[in-house]
């Protein structure tokens, strides 16, 4: 275990290095950016040899349930594509397995999920001005990607109308995606002042 | 430096500066608790004690700052209310970070690890890991984090499918994420979900909210802040909250005096806009 002051001052150093990317590309951004790669594959390499291997796969095999030999030697034919091209076709069969299980869990989860529920709530009484501003921006939103209709006189006035609530949403996104930035900024700087340098009040 | 790499230095120096100084001095902007964060808080405190939660800390390092708050808050009030609580996630790099986390809230709320909660560890492909849980929680979940079975802990002895749990809360940042519960958990079998969420994700979710599939919604900082002070556990999220206030002032400024020199040197025909 490392000790807590050069875990601190190590992550500072790191956070200083990939700052320096402001500057411009040199050597210590890239030498952080690479530990980080680094470390991350492997933690993520130990995490699922502990976490999904052990428990779901080589504990039950060991205790004699062979059915497990299938998905096992499914997922070993995706090694097939570190092999000579000749070898590669063996990797479409568990890929078009997870590609049809995928498929199959999403769809019916993504119509009932999001479909239904979103064209539900749509449906509700006109009695406050949000009901008609909600109504007025899907109508014209959606209006406005009509491709079949040519964008000429009303019509192109109503997909101007869809196309002004759209560039409201991406202006909330957009100063969402600052929020979320500037987040990041600080707490790299709460860790700079609190953690390392006990100055923060 | 160029003309481009100067102002953009500036612009950086500002912010650093913005943003360090209610660090080192606080300004106590007051701050107002959002509907919906309260609608998250009130749900939770609805929950009946003993109730079995599930948490889903799907978040990487970069979302830290924001998550970690978030989930901090969210813990306290779980164990405060006495509820059960099954650690998730579905990124693998979120371990150390739900671990702290865990250890963190349980010392401070004096919880027992396999009674009060329990780490079930990191499974790949949510939507597949989700479906499978919701009808038989133990072959997906044979053991804990640490490799013991899950029947040997009080908590999750009794736990068989999806209808065990009185409610699930994912810690959203993208993908894998919260798009999961709502296909694989909130549609199906109709159990309520809460989330706390990066702020960038907020204007996606909303209409979720809007539309009666979230139950709560906590985002961003200010919603982490918001929580902190339900909960009554001032925390990272608060004392950020003037700094980011001040950030986010700047950069009001800067876009506004951006376009004003902007349409200025456009209506003169000089080149400009930077």
């Amino acid at each position: 275990m490392l000790p807590e002051w050069l875990i601190l001052w190590g992550g500072m150093a790191f956070t200083l290095m990939v700052w320096s990317f402001l500057w411009k590309t040199n050597f210590w951004y890239r030498f952080a950016e690479n530990v980080f790669v680094g470390i991350g594959a492997a933690h993520f390499g130990v995490v699922v040899y502990h976490g999904t291997l052990v428990p779901n796969l080589f504990t039950p095999l060991g205790k004699g349930n062979t059915i497990l030999l299938i998905p096992a030697v499914l997922g070993l034919l995706f090694l097939t594509r570190l092999m000579p091209r000749k070898y590669h076709w063996m990797s479409r069969y568990p890929m078009a397995l997870t590609m049809g299980v995928a498929a199959g869990t999403a769809l019916r989860g993504t119509i009932q999920g999001t479909l239904f529920p979103q064209i539900t709530a749509m449906f509700k009484p006109l009695t406050t001005l949000d009901s008609w501003i909600v109504l007025i921006g899907l109508v014209t939103t959606v209006f406005y990607f009509i491709f079949s209709l040519e964008a000429k006189g009303v019509s192109k006035s109503i997909g101007q109308v869809g196309r002004f609530i759209m560039m409201i949403y991406f202006g909330a996104s957009f100063g969402s995606t600052v929020m979320t930035r500037l987040s990041a900024l600080l707490g790299r700087l709460q860790f700079i002042f609190g953690d390392v340098l006990h100055v923060m009040k | 430096m160029s003309k481009d790499a100067r102002e953009r230095w500036i612009l950086y120096a500002l912010l650093i500066v913005a943003m360090s100084f209610p660090l080192l001095r606080p300004l106590g902007i007051p701050l107002k608790i959002s509907k919906e964060c309260k609608a998250a808080y009130d749900y939770i405190e609805s929950l009946p004690e003993g109730s079995t939660v599930w948490i889903d800390f799907a978040y990487r390092g970069a979302a830290a700052p924001e998550s970690d708050p978030q989930a901090y808050a969210v813990m306290t009030h779980f164990f405060k209310k006495n509820l059960k609580v099954c650690v998730f996630y579905c990124i693998a790099e979120s371990g150390p970070y739900a671990k702290i986390v865990m250890e963190t809230t349980a010392k401070e709320q004096n919880k027992k690890y396999g009674v009060d909660y329990i780490d079930l560890g990191y499974k790949p492909d949510l939507d597949a890991a989700l479906n499978g849980m919701a009808r038989d929680f133990r072959s997906i979940f044979p053991t804990d984090v640490t490799g013991k079975s899950v029947a040997d802990f009080a908590i999750t002895k009794d736990i068989k499918d999806v209808n065990s749990f009185a409610m699930f809360f994912v810690l959203h940042t993208g993908a894998p994420g919260i798009d999961s519960y709502f296909k694989q958990i909130e549609s199906q079998f109709k159990k309520p979900l809460v989330a706390g969420m990066t702020a960038v994700n907020f204007p996606q979710l909303l209409p979720r909210f809007n539309a009666g599939q979230l139950k709560g919604m906590v985002s961003g900082v200010i919603g982490a802040a918001e929580y902190e002070l339900l909960v009554k556990r001032p925390g990272r999220a608060v004392a950020g909250v003037d700094a980011q206030s001040l950030g986010h002032m700047l950069i009001a400024i800067a876009m506004i005096v951006g376009n004003i020199i902007y349409l200025r040197s456009s209506r003169t025909g000089t080149k400009g806009g930077n």
